[in-house]
């Protein structure tokens, strides 16, 4: 009976008996460890994209394998080869067998020298796992470097999922184009989704360029994430808040959340997005959405 | 106690945006490097906040910023983050930064945002997104205090010296003035906005000089040439248990040595429970 499951039950010391329960760690306790930094180069572990555009390469450890249970980790990736768009997994190996525990994770680097963070993925990797990332690119044969802070606690002492899921499906490599249309500041719909696959608990949002690395002027984007069916889509976050000018021509802060929800299995997940510059191609956005699962 | 919320029951609500003009809440600076006025940040709030998003951006000068963000209860205003830092040295327009900030906001009460900037009446601009539950339910904490003194409106300096690939240390503070459980950094270029690729990895530790122990671990930063600047600056909130009057410390390396273009500034706030 693993530990961490709320099905057995075990003697309470005063009498009686209740389910076991993960034993919730306060941040007291909370524990670090990095893995993938390489200090000698002040760099961290190279990842290399396969020799056909947005396929996915060889896996590669990261680091050595895990010294305590983590319960969040957080990753931290840039210094890419090439002007490139990204998606990566994030695996475990456990006696020899790899499982995805992050996929089709984004990366938007289309111009060049940007890092990006996920910070605090609330996922659960056992003590004793080997931690190990594969990634396509738009670009063949393209490396991207990251490293891995694992958490022995989540925040507020919380204990990771099980899993974070894509609830997307990768375009060249990056998210979902979403285009606002011809109308600044008023809002058009896309679909992320049309079922997701799992029921999911929380909900991390990451954007990119939408392949467009020179805009020409400053644009404001505000965003809802929806579910429902077409016609009946409920906000569940409203208006994020994006926007870039001409110099960087990207998002630069481009993850966000994971934001608290409850999704069901097979809901339709939709971006509702108004732009203040409705100038073609550059109003695009491209939307990834990722969902942890309990 | 607290009542913890599942997610089931998270309820959220939009602050501060403009829909009309694709916005948000526009914030005046004072004289260069003084808080200005405080602007509120739309309506008051319908239900108890646990945890908020707070996006900054469209900075109308390209200067650095620290912001206050208070509520307004009953007439008496108290702030629950201070001095949280906004980068846009790049250019105009350029940067973007997002907060996830684990706070308690009571309902019915009305935030305000105020900021200063190392250019005199800058403006930038705030939308908050107010969740009734953290993540996993939990509740949010009651403040986000600073744990570094601003100067010249951005964070602490933190020059890795002239070898490259080897850690120099910079203290950010002395001494906490709270215990904190969750420790939240930004990192920012130090001014310098014209510098080649860049690599930097550094332990934030706590601790008396020559006893510092590392809580977080070769965290990983880096800029571009088209950037110039780093661009992802907010990292955290990660769990911690940092006791009030403690010493807190950067210690960085970076792969190359040009003086000014190795150096960041670090920002550290601590969640206090």
């Amino acid at each position: 009976m693993s530990p961490r499951t709320g099905t057995g039950t075990w003697t309470w010391p005063y009498g009686g008996s209740f389910p076991k329960m993960f034993n919730w760690h306060l941040n007291t306790a909370a524990r670090t460890e990095n893995r993938g930094a390489i200090t000698a180069s002040t760099n961290a572990t190279t990842i290399t994209a396969a020799s056909s555009a947005n396929t996915k390469g060889s896996y590669t450890d990261i680091g050595a394998v895990t010294s305590f249970d983590y319960e969040a980790v957080s990753l931290m990736f840039g210094n890419s080869s090439a002007a490139a768009d990204f998606v990566f997994d994030l695996s475990i190996n456990v006696g020899g067998n790899r499982f995805i525990i992050a996929d089709d994770l984004r990366h938007c680097d289309v111009k060049d020298g940007h890092w990006a963070q996920y910070h605090m993925l609330p996922i659960h990797v056992p003590a004793g796992s080997q931690l190990s990332i594969r990634c396509a690119s738009s670009v063949l044969s393209t490396t991207l470097d990251i490293l891995i802070v694992g958490h022995s606690s989540s925040l507020f002492g919380g204990p990771g999922y099980s899993r974070c899921i894509a609830l997307y499906t990768p375009s060249s490599s990056r998210g979902i184009n979403c285009d606002p249309g011809a109308t600044n500041n008023t809002k058009t719909r896309t679909q992320i989704t049309a079922s997701t696959p799992q029921r999911v608990v929380a909900l991390m949002v990451g954007s990119g360029g939408g392949g467009d690395a020179s805009r020409s002027a400053v644009h404001r984007w505000l965003f809802d994430i929806e579910q429902g069916g077409a016609g009946s889509e409920q906000v569940i976050i409203p208006n994020i808040y994006q926007g870039c000018n001409s110099t960087g021509d990207l998002p630069t802060q481009t993850v966000l959340g994971p934001f608290p929800c409850d999704i069901a299995a097979g809901t339709r997940l939709s971006c509702n997005i108004q732009d203040s510059n409705n100038t073609s191609g550059d109003r695009v956005l491209d939307i990834a959405l990722h969902g942890f699962v309990p | 106690m607290f009542n913890w919320v599942p997610h089931i029951a998270a309820r959220r609500e939009n602050r501060g945006a403009v829909t009309g003009t694709t916005s948000g809440a526009t914030i005046t600076a004072g004289t260069a490097n003084n808080k200005g006025n405080y602007s509120d940040i739309g309506s008051t709030t319908g239900f108890d906040y646990e945890w908020l998003l707070l996006f900054i951006g469209a900075g109308s000068a390209a200067a650095d910023y620290v912001l206050d963000l208070a509520i307004n209860v009953g007439g008496n205003r108290f702030i629950i983050a201070e001095d949280l830092r906004y980068c846009n040295m790049r250019a105009a327009n350029e940067q973007w930064d997002g907060y996830a900030l684990p706070l308690h906001v009571p309902s019915g009460s009305q935030l305000s945002v105020r900021c200063a900037s190392s250019t005199a009446s800058a403006t930038c601009q705030i939308v908050i997104i107010g969740y009734s539950s953290g993540p996993f339910g939990a509740p949010g904490y009651s403040r986000c205090r600073a744990f570094y003194t601003p100067s010249t409106s951005r964070g602490i300096n933190c020059d890795p010296g002239a070898v490259a690939h080897t850690k120099t240390r910079t203290q950010i503070t002395a001494s906490t003035s709270d215990r904190a459980v969750a420790l939240l950094v930004y990192v920012g270029p130090n001014a310098d906005i014209a510098a080649s690729a860049t690599r930097w990895l550094f332990d934030i530790e706590v601790g008396g000089a020559g006893t510092e122990q590392v809580v977080l671990p070769n965290m990983y930063l880096g800029r571009g040439a088209p950037y110039d600047i780093p661009t992802s600056k907010v990292f955290g909130p990660y769990p911690c248990d940092i006791p009030s009057a403690s010493r807190l410390s950067c210690n960085i390396q970076c792969h190359v040595t040009t003086d000014g273009d190795r150096d960041v500034d670090v920002a550290l706030w601590g969640f206090v429970p």
